[in-house]
């Protein structure tokens, strides 16, 4: 009995939590205007968690939504780390956002193909808020920086994202520890500089006894730093084994390796393996165990005095530092460079970069139309240059406006295409699984030799089978996306018989059986490749 | 007149028939939820799957191409050796229950069992990311610790000696970045490894035990350590069987600490690959979630073996 007041108390606790709760809901739907009594509600997801993001996404949402009553906007933020596995499971089980950020590679041509809608109808149309504008009878796709290139799946023969935003690489540095260190705020002019400035910063932290490191660095950093200098030096052996000549990553180096055209003693390998370990060494250690956020939080407590990033960092790391901040691009060997020189053909241009921030359209999207309209306001040049403005990431749209404090990110468009990673630009998930897991070798302690003969062992070892098992996946693939398109297909020519005149079936049908015809040469090609150097890439037999 | 159906006749099982009724939602959620994925995942084995409607038969090949990778073959010995650890990691459990048992003030026991129960209420997530700041080898705990006591010196000093080529002067130790320190640092993950849902087990089947048992142990004058042996951990038997096989059940299974830890290849050199992770890996990072579902029944195999022998060869007194 002694305890009944005890239990009332309890549940009065708990009902007033309840009532609270409930009251707090009712209140935020009711006051939620100008969308309270919205009929179509547009979701989009991202996993862009930068301060100045979000807020830019909310304000220009709510903007939307003041032109279109009546219609919802809703934005939802997912951890990176988190969000390749939430996506899939969202879009297989046909519950995705109207939009979904397909940024990174994490989406498969079977995942684009079956959860996502072609844009080609809509990119080919003009922008309407575009209107007034010297760009207002242009197709949408051509008001992108990068005309919508690298959207296009030339696979399925579509448009299959629209990007908002462009990330180049740049290094970011403390500029009062810069002058505290070297007398002055100017950034290294070339790349022995760079390393000279590298040893010389950790030689004045160890002389004051103060844990300084030169570069930043995490997961998600270094790639910035390393597979850019990677580049540098397999820009000849692209240039070589490629089967076409545009600037942007194929199969050819991954073709290239199974025919045994080039592999990891070529020189150009050797010197990619080499110029990593240079940099590498100087990356705070441990960086293969950091995230993101680490090694920012790294480089805002002053620990480290660069951070290698995208030009995306530049308004979250401005907001946060509570020191100046300098930014310069990464320094790239000359060809006159005694080590390095023979592999490079010039500066690195960033004509080709991908645009990111780029959206896709899921099939579920209950508002496709409004979507891709939310899309073309999102991307039409006033609004794409108030996006600049009010997140501090430049803007995929061309000729948009974007603040003076972005200048520095600007693409540098002269210069010479760099060459493969080992990543093959992301398109071989297994590879990269076994050149990540095996990086420690290169940056370990000892001599240079050792490093790059433990680390060239591993990857002969062990990446042929892995690339072997990406390129079969790819394989499958796309078959499965031709059994897919054989229906399409039939459909087609079933149409097209019925309504002879009809020039649109027949282009339709032309494309798709002309995407099919590509795609099975593609495969074919590959499987041909497979087989017939089998022997030489097969995994060895388990003991 | 009829007479009476015995109580374990079938007609006096279905004399109730409505009763029945009121099992078949819970039946409905189970067969949902825990049943048909697991189905599924039997279905889905065979054939080479994206996680789609479209899929291929592909009959054993999910299985056959298992039974030749060395990552899932290499994570079976990891997780191995975590198993090892973790029956290393039961021991402060059994002797902080016992402790807390032989408390004679039932009002401290109360305070030391609320005290157990309290870690319980920080999101498990939390605890990892406290942990995982704790291994930075710039700012973490673990580091300044081992500077501050001359351990690393000590340690720098042992590598030499030894040739490991792992502690160096001057360079803090990368526990999570270097493949020969990822078992070690899984091994002191949790220190010092008092899991309170074990103490509180372990407390339960303690607590069992009569009065009379330790008044008799006392007349043939066994010491506290001879209680120990003698009585409480042949009598808590039930209860270490119990953790046992979960503890085998969530490190053959778990593979949450790893991911957080090490990212999705299991960190340098894939040290801390566990098949669940590797599962994950397949499914969500290759998009082979055919072959993942293979692992997952090879792995569940396995558990089910490893349960089996632990509750035939850990016998248990009444």
């Amino acid at each position: 009995m002694k305890r009944r007041p005890l239990v009332w108390a309890g549940l009065a606790a708990f009902a007033l939590i309840y009532a609270v709760a409930t009251v707090r809901v009712l209140i935020l739907s009711a006051t939620a205007s100008p969308v309270a009594n919205a009929k179509v509600t547009v979701r989009f997801a991202h996993f862009y968690l930068e301060p100045g993001l979000r807020e830019a996404y909310a304000q220009i949402a709510a903007d939307y939504m003041h032109l279109h009553p009546g219609v919802r906007v809703e934005q939802i933020a997912v951890p990176q780390r988190i969000f390749n596995a939430w996506a899939k499971t969202q879009l297989i089980g046909g519950t995705a956002p109207d939009l979904v950020l397909v940024d990174g590679g994490q989406f498969t041509l079977e995942d684009l193909a079956r959860h996502f809608t072609p844009l080609h109808e809509w990119v080919e149309a003009p922008n309407p808020y575009n209107s007034g504008t010297d760009v207002a009878d242009l197709p949408w796709r051509e008001t992108f920086i990068d005309g919508l290139t690298g959207s296009y799946d030339s696979r399925l023969l579509s448009y299959y994202s629209i990007p908002t935003s462009l990330f180049t690489n740049r290094v970011f540095f403390n500029r009062a520890l810069w002058r505290e260190i070297f007398g002055t705020e100017t950034p290294p002019s070339d790349y022995e500089d760079f390393l000279a400035a590298c040893e010389r910063i950790e030689a004045w932290g160890a002389a004051r006894g103060r844990p300084l490191v030169p570069l930043a660095g995490s997961v998600y950093n270094a790639p910035f730093l390393i597979d850019f200098l990677f580049g540098t030096q397999t820009q000849r052996r692209q240039f070589e084994v490629a089967w076409s000549a545009h600037l942007r990553a194929d199969l050819s180096p991954s073709v290239a390796l199974l025919q045994g055209r080039w592999d990891f003693s070529d020189p150009a390998l050797q010197a990619a393996f080499r110029i990593v370990r240079d940099v590498g060494r100087h990356i705070q250690p441990g960086f293969l165990q950091l995230q993101r956020d680490d090694a920012n939080f790294a480089f805002l407590q002053g620990r480290a005095v660069m951070l290698a990033s995208g030009a995306h960092e530049a308004a979250s790391l401005r907001a946060q530092a509570e020191f100046p901040l300098g930014v310069f691009a990464l320094p790239v060997p000359g060809t006159d460079h005694p080590r390095y020189g023979a592999q490079i053909f010039g500066p690195v241009t960033e004509a080709n970069i991908r645009p990111a921030g780029a959206f896709g359209l899921t099939r579920t999207s209950r508002e496709p139309v409004q979507a891709v309209d939310f899309l073309r306001y999102l991307t039409s040049q006033a609004t794409a240059a108030r996006f600049a403005a009010l997140s501090g990431w430049l803007t995929a749209v061309a000729d948009a406006q974007i603040p003076a404090a972005l200048d520095p990110f600007r693409p540098v468009t002269a210069g010479y295409a760099n060459g493969f990673d080992l990543s093959i630009r992301r398109r071989h998930p297994d590879a990269k699984r076994v050149a990540d897991t095996n990086l420690h070798l290169l940056i370990a302690a000892g001599s240079d030799d050792a490093a790059v003969a433990a680390y060239t062992a591993a990857l002969a070892r062990d990446y042929p089978p892995a690339l072997r098992l990406d390129l079969e996946n790819r394989v499958a693939n796309t078959r499965r996306n031709v059994m897919r398109q054989d229906g399409n297909l039939a459909a087609y020519r079933w149409m097209s018989q019925a309504a002879p005149d009809d020039t649109v079936l027949k282009r339709r049908f032309n494309e798709v059986a002309e995407q099919i015809d590509g795609n099975e040469a593609e495969n074919y090609f590959i499987m041909h490749e497979l087989a017939r150097t089998a022997a030489a890439t097969q995994p060895p037999a388990r003991p | 007149m009829k007479p009476p159906a015995s109580r374990s006749s079938p007609a006096a099982a279905f004399r109730e028939w409505r009763l029945y009724l009121f099992v078949l939602p819970s039946l409905f959620l189970v067969a949902l939820f825990a049943y048909f994925p697991a189905a599924s995942a039997i279905y889905h084995s065979l054939f080479d799957w994206q996680g789609g409607e479209a899929k291929q038969y592909v009959a054993w090949a999910n299985f056959n191409r298992a039974w030749s990778d060395r990552v899932l073959w290499d994570s079976f010995v990891t997780v191995a050796f975590l198993v090892g650890f973790n029956l290393v990691k039961m021991l402060p459990s059994i002797a902080l229950a016992v402790v807390i048992h032989r408390l004679r003030s039932e009002r401290w026991q109360y305070l030391y069992r609320v005290l157990l129960v309290v870690p319980m209420l920080v999101p498990g997530l939390v605890t990892l990311f406290i942990w995982k700041f704790y291994l930075d080898p710039n700012l973490g705990l673990l580091n300044r610790l081992l500077d501050a006591t001359g351990l690393k010196a000590a340690l720098v000093g042992l590598d030499r000696l030894a040739g490991w080529g792992v502690f160096a002067e001057g360079v803090p130790i990368g526990w999570l970045s270097q493949p020969q320190l990822v078992l070690p640092s899984l091994f002191l993950w949790g220190f010092p490894w008092i899991g309170a849902v074990g103490v509180l087990i372990y407390l339960a089947g303690l607590q069992a035990i009569g009065t009379e048992v330790y008044e008799a142990a006392e007349l043939d004058g066994i010491g506290p350590v001879g209680k120990f042996f003698y009585i409480e951990l042949p009598l808590i038997l039930t209860q270490v069987r119990l953790n046992l096989t979960l503890l085998i059940i969530s490190t053959l299974q778990g593979y949450g600490l790893q991911l957080l830890l090490l990212g999705d290849t299991g960190g340098p050199g894939g040290r801390g690959m566990t098949p669940g992770l590797w599962m994950y890996n397949r499914a969500f990072i290759a998009g082979e979630f055919g072959y993942a579902c293979a692992i997952g029944l090879i792995l569940f195999g396995f558990i089910l073996a490893l349960s089996l022998v632990n509750n035939r060869y850990v016998r248990t007194r009444r």
